[in-house]
């Protein structure tokens, strides 16, 4: 059980938590969409509001609540609702409406299936050529002779095996995962509900989620650069909330709605967060465009809030420079990224705006130059600009990668690799579903951001859910992922030469909510209803094909 | 416990990486100005050659160097940039001889983008250095940054790489008022795809050269030219004319090209090409005066070389004037006891490409040769004055088996054959000493002759019984005690042209070698004699004049005494005796009594040693003359002992003559050499120079061989290397055999290892198939050899899943560090009787497992970007586990274990670190961390360590017990880091830092600042780990700041010199 000997295990250890939640976890959140997810749905939060109504009446009706009307669905397209052709999944391959723009690009004139973006594997950005990924052996002998030569792009290290997970967790979907900073084996994980969960994955078993800080979603939390014991987070009840993660006691350092519900249209949520250590201000901003600060020694709120996005659109995250921490890095709904100096923050005086199609969901400095800037949007684009010091006007590169979704899920974001020194692997589950071996599995994406190449994709037959949130571990090999309530820690495939004698799993099953049983499987379930997932069966029949069919993996190099 | 750690260097770096010539000592004298990396060399030209005239360390690395001459002023002044982004200007002082610091500045900038391909600072001729300022660039690949000549305002050519890797170049105007830049006067889009080097044209042509690999441009506003040229890359470039149009160009093949630009009058009209020949690889090319030339080299020897008019005979106009030793790239070296005494040699892998060479690196004492005459068979050497009182000598008696020849200094200063009429010529002479009133004795097998030096009459003789004969002799200014055959001792004492037989004893066994040089007060007359004797091994004190045993000593073994001495050095009395078999012992003796004590025994060498005292500098040595020469000395009343850089010298006297003052006369090998002897503790340098390019070297003590992985110097770039596995005699370091590897086949790593069960020793060469079309080897080969009859023969091979970087013996199985994965693999014998490697674990979860080091069942792993781990080999398990890591993200170049908990690396950024094994931790978290304990910035690229030493270590000194670890670097440094006592630790530590307030940086470069650990993400002060080079300066001071020091430390000047000096004795 102890965390040294964890490289060699080949099978993980898994534990399904039990749900000791009881309360009733259904919203209109949680509600199933129709299936067809390519129907790109999904727009801004703030536009999607007028969507929302629609799209509950259609719930209802699949729900059967509404007057029994037979319709003969086949006959229409699920997409498009126009007769004659046919649309969605067919087993686990999707069949595109023709009447709409290919779901992954977004251009017309190409299905989903045939988009240049899908078929090949460097999501049709031509190749920049190799210039700094020179064969290790001709650097190791080089360096010998001349030592100020470029550094090497080693060949990434992928963890593209499950290694441990708890299953059900979370009584909602996972919203966000923090490593812990000088832990190597304790992961911090948020959810939709607003509890927060501290798990030694070293252990497996040792787990606990606190539920007394936020009373709604937890959007980012980050460790206190003094304490590695406190924890701050923002939460879209509109705390932030700065918690003991020995004990569980918190305390609000800011509450922006300090009257309670008075109507959405007054009701502030924290989104983005972020620390500038240096200043020793913790940053957050809210769903109306401003940037909140509290001076971290006193824990107070300093200063008047400060509109740094459009009036009234949401700031999905911050970023402070990791060199020069007064440069701050804001995304949002406005279809904007924006650089700014934290000692001149004044409303329009960023220091430049990254324009977007969509809503950028994240936006970040690469993590130990901090000249790079990675932004995810929803137009299905991961954007790369390699110099700040650049032009800036366009990005040095535009990655095509499935991130849109049309469901409640928690948005994609692209990460970074904290510990690949030429800051070019990213991270990012993917949306759309891939056909393996009858399968639709969402695979998580492994991406050279200088050149656009898909590096790895991967999966586990056994986790059906999209995997929105990903986190790569600072130090250790170690990718920790989030998908629907669950937790999974990957490692890399161990390829020793050796036999070695398989042992056996370690999995803790939790009965997830009674109420939830009786839902109908979907193909392509998404985050919320697991209970397809096999992991969470009555926990015998995971001695019967666990890994049978092989995880699946390409690996570019 | 080894986490403190002294740094020093004991070889200076050599790879010239920068040189510039101008006036900078005066307005007459032209210099030519040496960077070499971390060091400044200014030379003065004169009519005989280039004359040093400063050596001084720069606390930083040199990233631009360049003379300079503000307005007004009559001289120029120099300007260095460090790599740490820290200025300096300074100027020459003519009354001290030292620099000054004009100016001084940081232009560091926290998020600036070092470019890819090195530095780059340009400097503009005319700069007044008011004030210095950022400017950003919009272009991100920059290749090469230059300012331009004859612009209005301050412009910039700048040569670089767009994002589809075009390459191009664009000027631009420095807007003083804002700061910035403004688009300049022309740009040339799509050059040639090598273009990497921009040339500044001065007036009054103006404009650029752009120096491609295929092409060579011409570029200004106005005109356009380019040639074709034979692809090469161009290293360096030297400007021949102050008007510009003639330049030396030397590519990455070592040839030197002149370039010519033709114009009429200030229109070019075109470009010309011509191959002058071959140099070294040029790192920087300056071109003194008078088609003289210095091309400062980082791969090969430096030189000064004369381009003559007219070819030679192979069509080279080149001429090598001098060359300038260079060991750097150290690439990889091996510590070897070839004459197994004890003292290590560093043999290394220096050089690259076609100057690659194998260095043998010895500390030891030189001797320059002053004359030399070949003469066979010479059995003793002694000088004699004409006068006592003379301060010269003027006769050398050389004797042979059966005459003796006398040489003396004629008018012209030349040794001549003279004749002592009083000496007999005819047999050989046992001994010869000056006597007083003007005497000198010869000793013969059959008498003792007393002659004037004067007259040079025989003015008494004694005869020895009738029936005996003299065997041994020794004599003072005074006394002669000899002994014949029989066991008989005869004293005799010197008179005015007399001889008395004074005493006479028989001893019971045969004498083997007798000695009376006076330690006492009185310096012609010794009042005691030491005796070594035959059968019962023993030496013996005997009273004088009485000849009454005062001590006898066993000497134990079977080898007998073959010469004594009597010396005393600092005040204390020794008595040394010589054996048969090149071992030394030494007493302390008491001169009263004759007691002997503190009994010390070391190994000079193999064959019987003979003692004689000379002098140097005013302080008594003793030379060992055997096969391994040495001479003996004293320091802080201890005995030390330096190799002299000879092999096997028979005899020796010390021969101070007029024209040859200070000199030693010394017999070897057919020879008389007249030399002067080098200072003491000085490095030893022999090239054996290869053709090819050596990566990696390992010595089998076995078979006395050297095996080295080497890659053959591709003249013709376009056939592909050949990769070569080669054995070496490890004396004459001929190439013995040699092994070709498969195409594309690299040697990466090479071990001498034997196995369990198994007597054999192997040669183990780990390699990799670097294909063009992979990103990184998948496929190596661990080749098993054996030596026979000086042949490699291939025993066994097997074949890895990539490249093997490293081998170690590990508990008699062969552990190979194979691309992220380390694997252990055991040596298995088959049925049919062959052997094999069979793998037996391994570890995986590396990015790349470079350098790995053993130490019992441990493994200490240097990642390529992982820093430091720690595994654990487990015996029961037949496992390989992880036990702790450090988790910084170090770019690792080498590592070495110091001890069970300490270990040492070096990584990409110049920086040294040690780590510690946590085994007390509390939890698996702690002990799985390995604690980073010590930081330093050494400012030198470490390619590898290896435990050793380059001095003899002696088993019963403080400063033997202290461990060594030898360093070698890109720059050509060898050093030593050695693990200090934590007391003295904490001593020098004091010492350092009074002494940064004391010794100045030049430059106004901070010390501290210098030896801070620095990479991209930090800057840390150094820890555990002091500068040695800056201790050891401290014995450089004057009187006046080492008496501050002193005070400041509150300890005596005196004991701070010892304690010093002690240290220097490391290196």
């Amino acid at each position: 059980m102890s965390s040294t000997r964890s490289r060699r295990k080949r099978d993980p250890e898994i534990v399904i938590a039990r749900d000791t939640d009881s309360e009733l976890s259904s919203s209109e959140e949680e509600e199933e969409e129709e299936d067809n997810y390519p129907f790109s749905e999904s727009e801004e939060e703030d536009e999607a509001v007028k969507n929302g109504g629609k799209i509950e009446l259609e719930k209802n009706k699949a729900k059967g609540k509404a007057p029994i009307t037979v319709k003969l669905i086949k006959k229409v397209c699920k997409v498009c609702k126009q007769p004659g052709h046919e649309a969605g999944f067919k087993g686990a391959t999707y069949i595109d409406c023709p009447m709409k723009p290919c779901f992954l690009c977004k251009m017309p004139g190409h299905t989903t299936m045939s988009c240049p973006h899908r078929v090949v594997t460097d999501h049709g950005i031509l190749p920049t050529s190799h210039r700094n990924t020179k064969n290790p052996i001709d650097f190791v002998f080089k360096r010998q002779l001349q030592p100020r030569i470029p550094p090497i792009k080693p060949k990434y290290v992928i963890p593209d095996q499950v290694h441990c997970a708890v299953i059900r967790y979370h009584s909602r979907r996972v919203t966000c995962l923090e490593f812990h900073p000088t832990k190597n084996n304790i992961l911090l994980s948020g959810d939709k509900k607003g509890q927060i969960g501290v798990w030694d994955f070293g252990k497996v078993y040792e787990k606990n989620v606190y539920g007394n800080i936020h009373s709604v979603q937890v959007n980012n939390m980050r460790f206190s650069p003094t304490n590695d014991d406190m924890v701050y987070s923002a939460s879209s009840d509109g705390t932030i909330g700065y918690t003991d993660l020995e004990t569980g006691t918190s305390s609000t350092l800011l509450n922006l709605n300090p009257d309670g519900w008075q109507g959405a249209n007054s009701w502030k949520m924290l989104y983005g967060m972020d620390i500038n250590s240096e200043k020793g201000v913790v940053l957050a901003a809210d769903n109306f465009g401003f940037l909140h600060m509290i001076d971290h020694r006193t824990n107070n709120s300093t200063g008047e809030p400060i509109l740094i996005h459009k009036q009234g659109s949401k700031v999905c995250g911050l970023d402070c420079n990791p060199v020069q921490p007064e440069l701050l890095l804001s995304c949002g709904n406005d279809h904007f990224a924006r650089i700014w100096d934290m000692r001149k923050l004044q409303p329009k005086a960023s220091l430049h705006d990254l324009a977007h199609k969509r809503v950028v969901n994240s936006a970040y400095f690469s993590p130990s130059s901090g000249t790079k800037i990675l932004t995810t949007c929803q137009d299905n684009r991961i954007r790369i600009w390699d110099s700040i010091f650049g032009n800036l006007d366009l990005p040095s590169r535009e990655i095509v990668h499935s991130n849109d979704f049309n469901r409640h899920l928690t948005p994609f974001k692209a990460e970074w690799d904290p510990k690949d020194t030429s800051e070019s692997l990213i991270v990012i589950g993917r949306y759309i579903s891939e056909n393996y071996n009858g399968t639709a599995l969402h695979p998580i994406d492994f991406i050279d951001a200088s050149n656009g190449q898909l590096v790895a994709e991967v999966m586990d037959p056994n986790i059906t859910t999209i995997t929105p949130v990903n986190k790569l571990h600072p130090r250790d090999d170690v990718l920790a992922s989030g998908s629907s309530r669950s937790l999974f820690i990957w490692r890399p495939q161990d390829n020793t030469e050796m036999v070695e004698e398989k042992k056996d799993k370690k999995i803790i099953i939790c009965y997830g909510d009674s109420k939830k049983k009786g839902k109908k499987q979907k193909r392509g379930s998404d985050d919320e209803d697991d209970e397809d997932d096999i992991f969470s069966s009555k926990g015998k029949n995971i001695k019967v094909n666990k890994y049978q069919a092989k995880t699946t993996k390409k690996t570019k190099t | 416990m080894s986490s403190w750690n002294y740094v020093v260097t004991a070889h200076k770096p050599t790879s010239v990486t920068h040189s510039c010539v101008g006036n900078f000592t005066s307005p007459q004298e032209l210099n030519l100005i040496v960077a070499k990396c971390t060091r400044i060399e200014i030379h003065l030209l004169t009519p005989q050659g280039l004359q040093p005239m400063l050596d001084v360390p720069i606390y930083g690395r040199i990233a631009t160097l360049e003379l300079f001459r503000p307005h007004g002023e009559a001289q120029d002044f120099l300007f260095i940039a460090t790599e740490r982004y820290k200025f300096c200007v300074l100027q020459w002082d003519p009354e001290s001889s030292e620099l000054i610091t004009r100016a001084m500045g940081d232009v560091s900038d926290r998020i600036g983008r070092p470019t890819d391909n090195g530095q780059v600072i340009p400097f503009d001729n005319k700069g007044q250095l008011k004030e210095a300022f950022n400017i950003r660039l919009e272009e991100l690949q920059v290749l090469d940054i230059k300012f331009l000549f004859g612009c209005a305002k301050p412009t910039i050519a700048v040569l670089y790489q767009d994002n589809k890797d075009a390459r191009h170049v664009k000027t631009y105007e420095v807007s003083l008022k804002d700061k910035d830049f403004v688009e300049g006067p022309w740009s040339q889009n799509s050059l040639d795809n090598g273009a990497d080097l921009l040339i500044p044209v001065p007036p009054p042509l103006c404009g650029v050269l752009i120096i491609g690999e295929e092409t060579i441009v011409y570029c200004s506003a106005s005109a356009f030219k380019a040639i074709p040229i034979r692809p090469s890359i161009t290293k360096a470039y030297g400007r021949v004319d102050v008007d510009g149009s003639r330049y030396l160009l030397g590519d990455h093949a070592g040839m030197i090209h002149l370039l010519v630009i033709t114009h009429e009058k200030e229109k070019v009209t075109g470009l010309k090409i011509e191959l002058l020949g071959e140099t070294s690889i040029a790192s920087t090319i300056s071109y003194l005066d008078n088609a003289v030339v210095f091309v400062g080299s980082s791969y090969g020897d430096s030189q000064l070389v004369k381009l003559n008019l007219h070819p030679d005979a192979k069509g080279s106009y080149v001429e090598v004037l001098e060359r300038y030793i260079n060991l750097g790239p150290i690439v990889d070296f091996c510590v070897v006891d070839l004459e197994r005494q004890g003292q290590g040699q560093v043999v290394t892998c220096s050089g690259a490409f076609k100057d690659g060479s194998l260095r043998v690196v010895r500390n030891g004492i030189g001797i320059n040769e002053q004359a030399s005459v070949e003469l066979q068979g010479i059995k003793g050497m002694w000088s004699l004055k004409s006068s006592i009182d003379e301060a010269f000598d003027t006769f050398l008696v050389v004797s042979f088996i059966s005459e003796t020849r006398i040489l003396a200094m004629n008018l012209e200063d030349e040794l001549e054959e003279t004749e002592i009429e009083g000496f007999l010529s005819q047999v050989q002479t046992l001994f010869c000493h000056d006597a007083v009133y003007n005497q000198l004795v010869q000793v013969t097998s059959n008498s003792v002759r007393l002659v004037s030096s004067t007259t040079r009459e025989l003015r008494d003789e004694w005869h020895a019984p009738a029936g005996f004969t003299v065997n041994v002799a020794t004599a003072n200014a005074s006394q002669v005690l000899l002994a014949t055959g029989g066991g008989h001792l005869v004293y005799l004492e010197i008179g005015d042209g007399k001889l008395t037989e004074v005493q006479h004893a028989l001893l019971e066994y045969e004498v083997s070698c007798l000695d009376i040089n006076p330690i006492g007060d009185n310096p012609n007359y010794s009042q005691l004699a030491a005796v070594g004797m035959w059968t019962d091994i023993s030496v013996r004190i005997f009273s004088l004049p009485e000849l009454t045993l005062i001590t006898k000593e066993q000497l134990g073994g079977e080898i007998i005494p073959r010469s004594v001495l009597l010396c005393a050095f600092e005040g204390i009395s020794y008595l040394l005796c010589a054996l048969g078999d090149g071992h030394l012992l030494n007493f302390q003796m008491d001169t009263t009594t004759g007691q002997l004590k503190d009994r010390k025994k070391v190994s000079l060498g193999t064959q019987p040693i003979t003692l004689r005292t000379f002098s140097s500098k005013s302080a008594t040595h003793v030379f060992a003359a055997s096969d391994r020469p040495t001479v003996i000395y004293s320091s802080n009343k201890k005995l030390l002992y330096s190799n002299v850089n000879l092999k096997e010298v028979s005899h020796m006297c010390p021969f101070n003559s007029a024209a040859f003052p200070d000199s030693l006369a010394i017999a070897r090998e057919g020879e008389l050499t007249i030399g002067t002897i080098d200072d003491i503790q000085k490095l030893h340098i022999r090239t054996i120079p290869l053709g090819e390019h050596a990566r990696r070297i390992c010595h089998q003590e076995q078979t006395r061989t050297f095996g080295i992985c080497s890659l053959g110097n591709q003249s013709n770039s376009e056939e592909s290397e050949m990769h070569f596995v080669r054995l070496l005699d490890d004396q004459t370091f001929e190439f013995m055999s040699t092994y070709p590897l498969d195409s594309f086949e690299y040697g990466c790593s090479i071990l001498s290892c034997s196995f369990t069960e198994d007597k054999n020793v192997y040669y183990c060469v780990g390699t990799a198939y670097v294909l063009p079309e992979e990103n990184e080897p998948t496929k190596g080969r661990i080749l098993v050899f054996i030596v026979e009859d000086g042949r490699l023969q291939l025993i066994a091979e097997k074949e890895t899943k990539g490249a093997v970087y490293s081998l170690n013996a590990f508990n008699g199985k062969l552990l190979a560090a194979i691309n992220q994965k380390i694997q252990l693999y055991k040596w298995m014998l088959r049925d049919d009787g062959t052997r094999e490697l069979q793998s037996e674990c391994g570890h995986h979860g590396h990015i790349l497992a470079l350098y790995v080091q053993t130490r019992g069942d441990f493994i200490v792993v240097g990642d390529l970007m992982k820093s430091i781990s720690l595994l654990l080999y487990k015996h029961e398990e037949g496992a390989i586990e992880e036990r702790a890591r450090d988790y910084n993200a170090n770019w690792m170049s080498a590592v070495e274990i110091l001890d069970d908990d300490i270990y040492l690396g070096a990584e990409n950024n110049f920086n040294l670190l040690t780590v510690k094994k946590n085994s007390e931790g509390a939890t698996d978290e702690e002990r799985g961390r390995l604690e980073v304990v010590g930081e330093y910035h050494l400012g030198e690229f470490v390619n590898r360590f290896r435990h050793g030493s380059l001095v003899m270590r002696l088993p019963d000194s403080e400063i033997g017990q202290i461990p060594t670890v030898i360093f070698g670097t890109v720059n050509g440094v060898i050093g030593v880091i050695a693990s200090l006592p934590q007391e003295q630790y904490t001593f020098l530590e004091k010492l350092q830092s009074s002494l940064r307030k004391v010794i100045k940086g030049v430059g106004g470069l901070s010390h501290e600042q210098w030896r801070s650990f620095n990479n991209e993400k930090r800057t840390a002060e150094a820890r555990n780990f002091l500068d040695g080079d800056l201790i050891e300066s401290f014995l450089d001071l004057s009187r006046n700041k080492m008496e501050d020091i002193s005070k400041s430390m509150n300890v005596q000047v005196e004991e701070l010199c010892k304690r010093v000096e002690e240290l220097t004795r490391l290196h």
